[in-house]
């Protein structure tokens, strides 16, 4: 990979060990992509911000980068972490456990990052123009804007992104390359998709046929919400790590299938319908009906207003069941003008929790539960594989009955 | 090469640093996310040949890494524990091998000019010299 004069500097170490450590990890990236150069990003957004995910080694690394002299070049965003901000006293998060993360935040901060805590940064001020280089990890938000806004960033890991936005550079390879971006496999929707966890469940059956691809979605209808495509790129990336997608006549490279496919044909036609629909939402519950739940999450990807609007008036004037746990995850920022609004109160009123920088999926099980309602594959995923919990899955309205009722699949 | 000998040969520095010791040979790829204990250093993949093999202070010969990269930390994580490989030899290194070696510390070659999965055997003795790019092999 070509380096100019400044980048060598920073790889002999002129410029501090942080900044030299980062810069061979880039040149290994590079290297091994056969990345042609170095090219300038605008911002970073790192996952694993988690103390869950990268433990006492996370903090020790973040805080010897600091003693070295690395500090972010670039708008730097964060992902949410393993314990609720505000309140994790009042939800009695175990408080050693919290020095921990919270002391792995303050490391972040120190190197310059902005806490936004979500893994929805593009609603929060980390919103990347069309054509923009940026080096991004959090596999759904990465997808969302190559997707939907037309940025251009590679899956980054945690790791690289936070080495890309201390250099203020990313090699040039894989996603930033207008060759790459092309669309090469074509997914027919032949159903209406009604609900947000529709999307999510299209994401992940799609997904797990679609590996090292990039899928071209038709017949999505034009007024589709912000928040469906973003549930539809979480459960994409989940199954199947795809990093970008085209939906015909939302993806601003993609405004007609010949722009999508740059006017070669599909290396392969894949038809998504009702049967698909409903066999997805019968794999991803690992429950009959009638079963007990004791967690309900909402909010993966972090709610937007819409959907804590939604929520709201699901849950107004309802009471949730004692022994359900019902957490609606966002992120501070929506939290502050959703509870201005009234959304947060009335949310409340039933019982349920808005929880803000928190993610169960890089969290532990610190209360017992041991079966878990969503209307998120994503979520189903890591429940079961990071909480340990049987999960069931279903639209919004789904879960929220069952943590009214207490039982998953009971009309209330 | 005579059984007495020594074979040097060529790669690709991917992580700084020299180190030496007893070789571990595998053909298979590895996760180290969920298939190495950070704790113990040891192989704890159901499916690997290598299960329960310890590789601290080895050699660790395999062709390059695969699932989360997550695994970058597993790396930086037995590193801090003091039960890290002394080297890493790839056939052709991956992003999460490539990661968790720089920022740890271990040092990593790959693009030998034989395939070292084949070349090289467990037991055999070796010293591996990134930053000279080389690496010798001492049979046993």
């Amino acid at each position: 990979m070509y380096l100019n004069k400044e980048d060598e500097k920073i790889l002999r170490g002129e410029q501090g060990l942080g900044n030299q450590k980062a810069m061979e990890v880039l040149v290994a990236i590079g290297d091994i992509f056969d990345a042609e150069k170095l090219i300038k990003i605008s911002s970073s957004h790192l996952s694993s911000v988690a103390y869950e995910s990268s433990g006492d080694t996370g903090i020790s690394f973040l805080e010897r980068m600091i003693i070295d002299g690395a500090h972010f070049k670039v708008l730097t965003t964060l992902n949410p972490h393993s314990i609720e901000y505000d309140r994790w006293k009042e939800l009695a998060f175990p408080e050693a456990y919290v020095k921990k993360q919270l002391r792995n935040i303050e490391a972040y901060k120190k190197l310059g990052a902005v806490g936004t805590f979500t893994c929805t940064p593009f609603l929060v001020g980390n919103c990347p123009r069309y054509g923009e280089h940026v080096s991004w990890a959090e596999s759904s938000a990465l997808s969302y804007i190559n997707t939907v806004i037309g940025a251009r960033t590679n899956r980054e890991s945690a790791l690289s992104a936070l080495c890309a936005g201390i250099i203020g550079k990313t090699p040039y390879y894989g996603f930033h390359l207008n060759e790459n971006r092309k669309g090469t496999v074509l997914i027919d929707v032949k159903t209406v998709l009604k609900h947000s966890s529709d999307y999510s469940a299209m994401g992940y059956n799609i997904g797990k046929k679609v590996e090292g691809k990039v899928p071209v979605f038709n017949n999505i209808p034009q007024n589709v919400k912000g928040y469906d495509i973003n549930a539809l790129c979480a459960a994409l990336a989940v199954s199947g790590a795809v990093p970008m997608s085209h939906i015909i006549g939302i993806t601003p490279e993609a405004p007609t299938l010949e722009k999508a496919f740059r006017n070669d044909n599909p290396e392969e036609k894949i038809t998504f319908d009702r049967v698909e629909l409903e066999e997805t939402y019968e794999d991803r519950c690992m429950k009959e009906s009638g079963i007990e739940i004791d967690l309900a999450v909402l909010g993966c990807p972090h709610y937007w207003y819409d959907q804590l609007a939604e929520t709201a008036r699901l849950l107004n004037g309802k009471k949730i069941h004692k022994d359900v746990d019902l957490w609606v995850n966002t992120s501070s920022s929506i939290m502050t003008v959703a509870k201005r609004t009234g959304y947060i109160d009335i949310i409340e009123a039933s019982g349920a929790k808005v929880m803000c920088s928190y993610c169960p999926a890089v969290a532990r099980n610190f209360f017992g539960w041991k079966t878990m309602a969503t209307d998120s594959t994503k979520q189903t995923f890591y429940g079961h594989g990071v909480l340990g919990v049987d999960v069931l899955f279903g639209t919004t309205e789904q879960v929220i009955n069952a943590a009214i009722s207490g039982k998953w699949g009971v009309k209330v | 090469m005579g059984r007495e000998g020594m074979i040097e040969i060529k790669g690709r520095k991917v992580s700084k640093g020299r180190g030496e010791g007893e070789a571990l040979v595998t053909t298979q790829t590895i996760s180290f996310l969920a298939g190495v204990d950070p704790d113990r250093g040891v192989i704890i993949d159901r499916a690997h040949e290598l299960r329960g093999q310890c590789i601290t202070g080895k050699i660790f010969v395999f062709p390059r890494g695969k699932g989360s990269t997550g695994g970058s930390w597993i790396i930086m994580r037995l590193v801090d524990n003091n039960i890290a490989p002394a080297a890493i030899i790839n056939i052709e290194t991956d992003l999460i091998i490539a990661i968790g070696s720089i920022l740890g510390g271990i040092p990593l070659i790959d693009k030998l000019d034989k395939d070292p999965t084949l070349l090289i055997k467990t037991g055999d003795y070796v010293i591996v010299d990134a930053d000279k790019s080389t690496v010798k092999i001492l049979n046993q």
